[in-house]
């Protein structure tokens, strides 16, 4: 299919701003339009709250990484498969399982699903 | 070469073995090497430790699979599912949104990738009511 | 083959037809009692003017496609939403999101409901 390499780009593209810190990279990722659902409450959460999230960890977290990555494209989007790595302020190297599916419009994130363990939370924020 | 509507029918199949407790169904359409990984374990199974799991009564009546959205691959298929479960109490908690990544070879399952979020199961359960 | 199985594959085959003018593929798409309603008009449209419409179409653009297919498909129908791609003869694309909802009989369209947005239609020069 002619446009899967577009939809792997944008994947690419999505997480590796995220672990340079390139806001504006990131945001242009996402279309006008979209909505991130998290499993672990269930809601959609907004473009915005989502992005000063996603900001927030840019900015306090000395390291964020998305390694393993295996990604697959479908009609429409992509499901991505990593493990989270993220180093915090203390020190501490926190780890998640991640499944990311993301919906594609235009070329943009317009809906996204994130699914995790918030059972092992402990081992992704660290002791508290 | 299996085709998107196969791949799309063998994953409908699957979950159809589940909810209806159809051990021969599965023990087709897992390959016989297939893994079986689950985010919650943090671990591979095998699909003998998966089929034997699924005759242990786990507390529930009746399970369902619901709400099923399907994409599809050349070699596998992502679902994202509700699962509902009616305790044999009758208690009915809060679905479990799971997602699962397949992958296919020849008809048959030679990986599955389960995502849940084990911090919910109580809940699902029943477990957590005093 | 299961029945949503046929109908899923049925719009598939249904836009790939009309993708490349088709139109022979087309009309086996469809049942000879077919209709199609469009929101913009609100009318239906027999059968035969649908073909029409179509033949007459071809010529108006370059190229046309239809992608990001979400296909719900049911045992008596199918529902697409999908991103209508149009190459215009001057060579500008447009993009339109759009949806069709399709009843179907023995593996054959009987009605098609499409909504566009028309205000997203390119205006044609003066």
């Amino acid at each position: 299919m002619r446009k899967d390499s577009e939809t792997l780009a944008l994947c690419d593209r999505f997480f590796d701003a995220i672990e340079k810190g390139d806001y504006e990279t990131l945001e242009s990722c996402y279309a006008p339009e979209a909505v991130v659902w998290h499993s672990h409450d269930c809601l959609y959460e907004s473009r915005a709250s989502n992005l000063a999230m996603l900001k927030h960890g840019m900015e306090t977290l000395p390291k964020m990484r998305f390694r393993d990555r295996r990604v697959r494209v479908f009609e429409g989007g992509f499901v991505q498969q990593h493990t989270m790595h993220v180093t915090r302020e203390n020190g501490f190297e926190g780890t998640m399982d991640v499944c990311f599916v993301g919906y594609v419009r235009d070329g943009m994130i317009s809906r996204a699903y994130e699914y995790f363990d918030t059972g092992q939370v402990e081992k992704f924020l660290g002791p508290r | 070469m299996t085709t998107e509507y196969e791949i799309r029918e063998l994953c409908e199949r699957f979950f159809d073995a589940y909810e209806n407790k159809r051990a021969d169904i599965l023990d087709e359409l897992y390959s016989d090497d297939c893994i079986v990984w689950h985010n919650v374990f943090g671990k591979d199974t095998t699909r003998e430790d998966n089929l034997a799991a699924m005759r242990v009564d786990k507390g529930q009546r009746r399970r369902t699979y619901n709400d099923r959205v399907i994409n599809v691959f050349h070699d596998g298929f992502v679902i994202q599912y509700s699962l509902n479960g009616v305790m044999h109490d009758g208690h009915v908690g809060p679905a479990l949104w799971i997602c699962i990544v397949g992958k296919v070879r020849a008809g048959k399952i030679t990986r599955i990738d389960e995502y849940m979020d084990s911090s919910k199961f109580p809940a699902w359960s029943g477990r957590d009511r005093k | 083959m299961k029945a949503t199985t046929v109908n899923r594959k049925l719009c598939n085959d249904f836009f790939d037809a009309i993708e490349r003018n088709d139109l022979d593929a087309v009309a086996d798409c469809y049942a000879p009692d077919m209709t199609m309603w469009v929101n913009l008009t609100g009318t239906e449209m027999p059968r035969e003017e649908n073909l029409k419409v179509l033949h007459d179409g071809a010529a108006l653009h370059r190229r046309r496609t239809y992608d990001d297919r979400r296909i719900n498909a049911f045992d008596d129908g199918f529902v697409v939403q999908y991103t209508t791609t149009v190459v215009a003869l001057d060579g500008t694309k447009v993009a339109l999101s759009s949806c069709l909802v399709a009843d179907t009989r023995d593996g054959k369209i009987t009605k098609l409901y499409e909504y566009m947005d028309s205000g997203k239609f390119r205006r044609r020069r003066a």
